[in-house]
C-alpha cells in the first residue's frame, strides 16, 4: 500500500490544470497558511471525510512537511482512493517560492 | 502487495474510558510522547500501513499526526473495538491484515510488532501464558473476526485460535494509573 509522492514543482502545474488538494493540517496552521485550491480536512476528520478525497485522478495531499499526509494518504489508500502525497509539504512550497492564501 | 510479504495494518485501541488515569489514557505522555503516539510509531516502525487510532479524542489525536476513526461502538470494549477493525479491513483491503494494539504499552517495540506480523495464524504477544492487548489478525481471520459476537477480549482470542507469542513483560507493561508511569 505504497504511497506515492511528488514534488511541489510537480505539483504546481497539476494544480492549474485543476488538480484536487487536500490539506490534512489542523484549522490555525491553515488559517496561515495555505497553498492556493488546498481544501482543509484536519487530520484527525480524515477517517470521517474520505469521500472528500475521492474523485476522477488521484487526490494529492499535503500538511506542513509531508508526515502527517503520508498518514492520511496512506489512510485513504487502503480504502480505495488514489492518493499522492506532497513531499515536503506547505512548507517546501512556500520556501520554493510559490503564492499562499491565508484564512 | 509484493508476492510473499502479507500487507499490514497497525491499528491502537484509543477509545478506552481511562477512569484510573483521571486523564485520557492514549494522551498521557510517556517520555515527552504521549502514549499513542508512541504505540503508533511501533506499529509505523515494524512496516504497518496505514496506522489509525480507533476512537478517541479525534481532535487531540490528530493534532498528534494521528488519523483516528471513530468507534462505532464506545465504551464497548476491545473486543468490540478489534470486531470493528475487522469489519473495516473486510469492506476497504481483502489482501491486509492488522496488528491491533492497546494506547496504554508505552513501551511496546517494533521488534515485538514485527514478531507478529505475517504470522499465517492469529497471534498475540503473552505473558506467562496471558495475553496482552497486542493481537495479529491475518488475512484469512478477518472474516472470522468480522463476523463474531464475543463481548470479551479473551473469548475473541479464543474464538479465533489465537497463539500466543511469548514476550518481554516490559514490553507490554500497560499503565493504567498516573502511580504506574
Amino acid at each position: 500500500m505504497a504511497v506515492p509522492e511528488i514534488s511541489v514543482d510537480e505539483l504546481a502545474p497539476l494544480l492549474e490544470a485543476g488538480a484536487r488538494l487536500i490539506d490534512v493540517r489542523e484549522p490555525d496552521e491553515y488559517a496561515g497558511a495555505h497553498v492556493p485550491g488546498a481544501v482543509l480536512v484536519p487530520l484527525g476528520t480524515v477517517a470521517d471525510n474520505v469521500d472528500v478525497f475521492r474523485g476522477d485522478g488521484p487526490t494529492y495531499v499535503i500538511c506542513a512537511r509531508g508526515g502527517r499526509s503520508l498518514q492520511a494518504a496512506e489512510f485513504v489508500a487502503a480504502e480505495g482512493v488514489e492518493a499522492v502525497n506532497v513531499a515536503g509539504g506547505t512548507l517546501a512550497w512556500i520556501d520554493a517560492g510559490y503564492a499562499t492564501h491565508t484564512a | 502487495m509484493t508476492s510473499g510479504v502479507t500487507s499490514a495494518a497497525g491499528v491502537v485501541l484509543a477509545g478506552g474510558a481511562s477512569r484510573r488515569m483521571g486523564a485520557d489514557k492514549a494522551l498521557v505522555e510517556v517520555a515527552g510522547t504521549a502514549m499513542a503516539r508512541r504505540v503508533a510509531g511501533a506499529l509505523a516502525a515494524a512496516g504497518c500501513t496505514p496506522v489509525w487510532c480507533q476512537g478517541g479524542d479525534a481532535a487531540a489525536l490528530g493534532a498528534l499526526g494521528l488519523v483516528v476513526r471513530a468507534d462505532h461502538r464506545p465504551g464497548q470494549g476491545p473486543a468490540a473495538a478489534i470486531t470493528d477493525v475487522a469489519r473495516w479491513l473486510a469492506t476497504a483491503d481483502a489482501d491486509a491484515g492488522a496488528v491491533v494494539a492497546a494506547c496504554d504499552l508505552p513501551g511496546l517495540t517494533a521488534a515485538a510488532v514485527a514478531a507478529l506480523v505475517g504470522r499465517p495464524r492469529p497471534a498475540a504477544l503473552g505473558v506467562d501464558g496471558r495475553p496482552a492487548l497486542v493481537v495479529w489478525l491475518p488475512p484469512g481471520a478477518v472474516s472470522a473476526v468480522a463476523a463474531s459476537r464475543a463481548t470479551r477480549y479473551t473469548d475473541l482470542l479464543a474464538e479465533i485460535s489465537t497463539e500466543l507469542v511469548p514476550i518481554d513483560p516490559a514490553v507490554v507493561r500497560n499503565v493504567n494509573s498516573p502511580d504506574q508511569l
